[in-house]
């Protein structure tokens, strides 16, 4: 479930740093307040520390950091390539990855 | 702060990488695929050879390892064991016999040694380097020499896009032309995966080229001693097999194994090398995993008669032992787990894309000659052909009957016959535009029987009868996958030729006004002032096309009437090698 979670955070790290520029924003959010740039990016980096964290509960630091940084790498290579072929599916799949990160990390302590 | 090249180091660079990239990237793009597949390779051993997934015996290590002698019949002097890992499986073994390796694995329902028979798995990990035991060391140091080529290519690549390399993070148009598609793809595969490319890159050349660099030094640093060379560099050395001598049995392997973590804790055995077992000096190697990430490579060598941990110099190797321990740890991804091995897989994919979409920029920005026209044909022969081949190992793999003495040889000849047949076919097929969709449906076909035929094998996949074993049904679920995915490109790729056919000569995009591949058209006739516009000119500066070709810079336009027209910004008609 950590390494789920610290998946999820990576990938909705990028899809933060992509919606950092209102012009790759989905339609909606490109209108922002002005120096919502900053927000995104501050987001995007909070969530990649996520994955560091979620992976670190896993194995140890070294480990998360390599493996948040493969995520992180796959999810961009994925997301530039495909949501301008399937915008909704990608930006559908980056907003439940926020609830994903925060909520899987909560099931692994349980089980 | 944006970097900037001076327009010869950029033609210098873009040369370079555009070179190397054509002459390395096909037999590089067969050595990832083979990689990627490789990150699966425990899984693959359990899935193609059934005597792996049988629940082991209840008996000790020494129990096992005395019924495989004595099915084997003999003791040999030097001998590697594998007991059971992972709680299932039959005991094997393996030695040298003079004239080549013997590895057996033992039946318990017939109690006979099984030669080892299957080779899916180990010829593909092998196929990753380039090793087959007829080509030898030579064949293996051109792939070390082609990861060095990689390198090569990848910091070239930043080079060159040094000034918008943040930019090209994000940029991707799929409705721009075939060549800014083609530009877009290989930039971003290549800037994503660039951590992966050049760690792989680098990792790759040193695993395989720092022996022969010790080698060097070998004669001036250690007095020509490769033994020592080797155990104070790479922390590995070699006990001698013990003189011949009386029989005397040594400690219980168990004992022995509960020693070594004495000396190192987080040592995870996984198998032994037994040194004159059974008599007075023997000696025995305890293989496995240590701790940490990546996991390095652990050998613990003890007398076999008291458990006395054995010293060797390598036990005094430094900080160059540590970094290439960890570096081969980083290589052979283990750490991470299952999930980072995924990641890894898919960074390989989009490692292969990039060598193909490099490919199909080189032949977009250049006139059809016959050589562009050989490489368009080799990089779809060996781009699809790959897959088809490795279907047919697949097929071959579950289709050849088991116990059959030369599976082996004919599976290998198997797949190599059919990506030359795939290679032939590219080269000689009238109509060049359909051969990625028909080889890349023939895959798919080809890969979609293998887990039927599997269950002909096995009953622990995904249609065998019997219990379920995970890696068994992970490797059909994942066949059955590839097979959908090869097949669904294959009909986007059928459906777009229909769509665009006739293909449009190749157009600039007027959207992309720094592109290098509009901007550079030919890198032979290089013009500063039209090819180089982010490389010589003034920053605020923008060169950009107009769909019918005309320049809409003013400088430019200026440059263009004192310089005859770069063969590609004139947008012949016939321009452009159709990819």
């Amino acid at each position: 479930m950590f390494e789920a979670a610290a998946l999820c955070s990576a990938h909705l790290a990028f899809a933060l740093l992509h919606a950092a520029d209102p012009q790759r924003r989905p339609r909606g959010l490109a209108g922002l307040v002005p120096g919502s740039a900053h927000l995104f990016r501050a987001a995007a980096l909070a969530a990649l520390a996520w994955s560091v964290v979620c992976w670190a509960r896993a194995e140890d630091t070294t480990a998360a950091l390599l493996v948040a940084l493969a995520a992180l790498c796959t999810s961009a290579t994925l997301f530039v390539l495909l949501v301008r072929v399937f915008p909704r599916l990608m930006w559908a799949a980056a907003l439940a990855c926020a609830p994903a990160a925060l909520l899987l990390p909560l099931l692994g302590r349980g089980s | 702060m944006k970097a900037k090249l001076s327009p010869r180091a950029f033609t210098r660079f873009w040369d370079l990488h555009a070179w190397t990239g054509v002459v390395a990237g096909l037999v590089l793009y067969v050595m990832f695929v083979a990689g990627a597949i490789t990150l699966f390779h425990a899984p693959l051993e359990t899935w193609e050879e059934p005597l792996t997934q049988c629940p082991p015996a209840a008996e000790t290590l020494d129990q096992s390892l005395a019924r495989v002698l004595a099915a084997q019949g003999s003791t040999p002097e030097d001998l590697w064991f594998y007991p059971p890992r992972e709680g299932r499986g039959e005991p094997c073994f393996s030695h040298h016999d003079g004239a080549a390796w013997r590895t057996a694995c033992l039946d318990s329902r017939t109690g006979h040694l099984v030669p080892e028979r299957e080779h899916l798995a180990h010829f593909l990990y092998r196929l990753h380097f380039l090793w087959h035991d007829l080509t030898g060391r030579a064949l293996y140091y051109v792939a070390g020499l082609l990861s060095v080529g990689l390198l090569l290519a990848l910091v070239t690549g930043v080079l060159i896009h040094l000034k918008d390399l943040v930019r090209q993070l994000h940029r991707f148009r799929p409705d721009g032309s075939r060549r800014v598609l083609w530009s877009d793809m290989h930039k971003v595969l290549g800037v994503m995966g660039l951590p992966f490319q050049l760690m792989y890159a680098y990792t790759g050349a040193f695993l395989v080229l720092g022996p022969v660099v010790l080698g060097v030094f070998t004669g001036p640093v250690f007095g020509g001693d490769e033994k020592l060379a080797a155990a104070l560099a790479w922390g590995t050395a070699e006990l001698d097999t013990p003189a011949a001598a009386l029989p005397s049995p040594g400690l219980p392997l168990e004992e022995l194994t509960r020693r070594a973590r004495i000396e190192r804790p987080d040592l995870e055995p996984a198998y032994y090398h037994l040194l004159g077992h059974g008599r007075a000096g023997a000696a025995v190697e305890i293989i496995g995993l240590g701790g940490g990430s990546p996991r390095p490579g652990v050998t613990v060598r003890l007398r076999a008669s008291d458990g006395e941990v054995l010293r060797t110099p390598a036990d005094a190797a430094g900080p160059a032992a540590e970094a290439r321990r960890w570096l081969r740890g980083l290589h052979l991804a283990s750490f991470g787990g299952l999930h980072l091995r995924f990641l890894f897989f898919v960074l390989a994919l989009a490692g292969c894309a990039a060598i193909l979409t490099g490919n199909w920029v080189w032949l977009s920005r250049r006139p059809e000659t016959r050589g562009n026209n050989i490489l368009a044909r080799l990089t779809a022969g060996v781009g699809a052909g790959t897959w088809v081949a490795t279907a047919a190992l697949f097929v071959a793999s579950r289709a050849l009957p088991l116990d059959w003495p030369l599976r082996g040889g004919a599976e290998e000849l198997t797949f190599l016959a059919a990506l030359a047949a795939c290679i032939t076919w590219a080269l000689l097929a009238p109509d060049r535009r359909s051969l990625w969709q028909k080889q890349l449906a023939l895959a798919a076909a080809l890969f979609l029987p293998v887990p039927l035929l599997a269950a002909r094998v096995s009953e622990a996949g995904l249609f065998g009868a019997g219990p379920k074993l995970a890696p068994v049904v992970g490797v059909d679920a994942g066949l059955l996958v590839t097979s959908l995915a090869l097949g669904a490109t294959a009909w986007l790729l059928h459906r777009a030729s229909r769509a665009t056919a006739p293909l449009p000569p190749p157009a600039a995009d007027p959207a992309d006004p720094e592109d290098p591949e509009i901007a550079l058209p030919h890198p032979h006739e290089p013009s500063p002032e039209v090819a180089f516009p982010h490389a010589s000119e003034p920053a605020g500066r923008e060169v950009a096309l107009s769909r019918t070709g005309e320049l809409a810079s003013p400088d430019i336009a200026l440059a263009r009437a004192r310089k005859p027209p770069p063969r590609e910004i004139a947008l012949a008609p016939t321009g452009g090698t159709d990819v």
